[in-house]
């Protein structure tokens, strides 16, 4: 299985660290829900049978944050692009 | 092959002894080595101020850029590691006056050793335990990989097309990577110069 850093370029699975799935985010902690929807955020994830968003981390390359979007069913990986730009946008809110 | 892992680095031949060796290996030593690591939407400020100062640009791609004394390795976005002659200046705080605030300068001095290595089956080698592509359509003199050695984290980068590599690897685990490429080596011939001091 092979992961195109979107820095350092095509390199084996084996440089990177697997962080889970990426589509997940950080609920507010001061909503009505905000201890079930903690419990949802930390320990529930979803199976998915098909494309899936993740985080990979390249420890044996550039040190950089990826999300990356891999079918589950065969390892086909569709592409990859920088953390930071998916999750910049989240940060400025 | 049991023998290779008891191959002892110093220089001579060691190996196939017959022709010419397949692999010529220098380490070069007394250079100053730094992180630069630009602070956070700073890196066209850091790389500006490091051209004006240095006449090298801190590269924004897997490449090396070499000014008068000092060259900048990629080492990640916003990151680069900085290679420079020995000296009784703090190669850190001449560093640090450039950068000022937009980048953190850490002096990572002594922690590394650098190699050079060439030689007919260079590239056999390598391809032992480095799994990108080094044929020169898809790595060239410039390129820099930031990736793993025989499982090691190494920066390696092209300086001629012979091709001449350059490796980096953290001090403490050379003993582990040698014996690697000692084993890697043995079947076309290596040979090991004395040690050099590191010239750009």
């Amino acid at each position: 299985m092979r992961i195109p850093c979107p820095h350092c370029g095509p390199r084996t699975h084996e440089e990177f660290t697997y962080y889970g799935d990426a589509t997940v985010r950080r609920p507010s902690a001061t909503g009505p829900d905000a201890e079930a929807a903690f419990y949802d955020y930390v320990y529930t994830r979803d199976n998915p049978c098909g494309l899936h968003r993740e985080l990979w981390f390249h420890q044996g390359g550039c040190h950089e944050w990826l999300v990356v979007e891999r079918d589950t069913r065969n390892h086909d990986i569709k592409g990859a692009v920088p953390a930071r730009s998916v999750f910049s946008a989240d940060d400025a809110t | 092959m049991a023998d290779a892992l008891h191959f002892t680095y110093s220089p001579g031949r060691l190996g196939r002894r017959e022709g010419a060796p397949g692999l010529v290996l220098q380490e070069l030593t007394q250079f100053a080595l730094a992180s630069v690591i630009a602070r956070k939407g700073q890196a066209a400020q850091a790389v500006g101020a490091a051209q004006r100062a240095f006449g090298a640009s801190p590269p924004t791609t897997p490449t090396i850029a070499a000014g008068s004394d000092i060259a900048f390795v990629w080492s990640g976005p916003g990151h680069w590691l900085a290679l420079g002659p020995q000296s009784t200046e703090s190669f850190e705080a001449r560093l640090g006056t450039v950068f000022g605030t937009h980048a953190s300068v850490f002096d990572q001095s002594g922690s590394r050793v650098l190699l050079e290595l060439r030689g007919p089956r260079v590239r056999d080698v390598l391809a032992k335990g480095v799994s990108i592509d080094l044929h020169p359509r898809a790595f060239r003199t410039g390129d820099v990989a930031v990736t793993t050695a025989s499982h090691l984290a190494v920066h390696l980068w092209q300086v001629a097309d012979e091709p001449v590599y350059r490796l980096l690897v953290v001090r403490t685990w050379f003993d582990s990577l040698w014996r690697w490429l000692a084993a890697s080596a043995a079947e076309y011939g290596c040979e090991v110069m004395a040690p050099t001091p590191y010239t750009l």
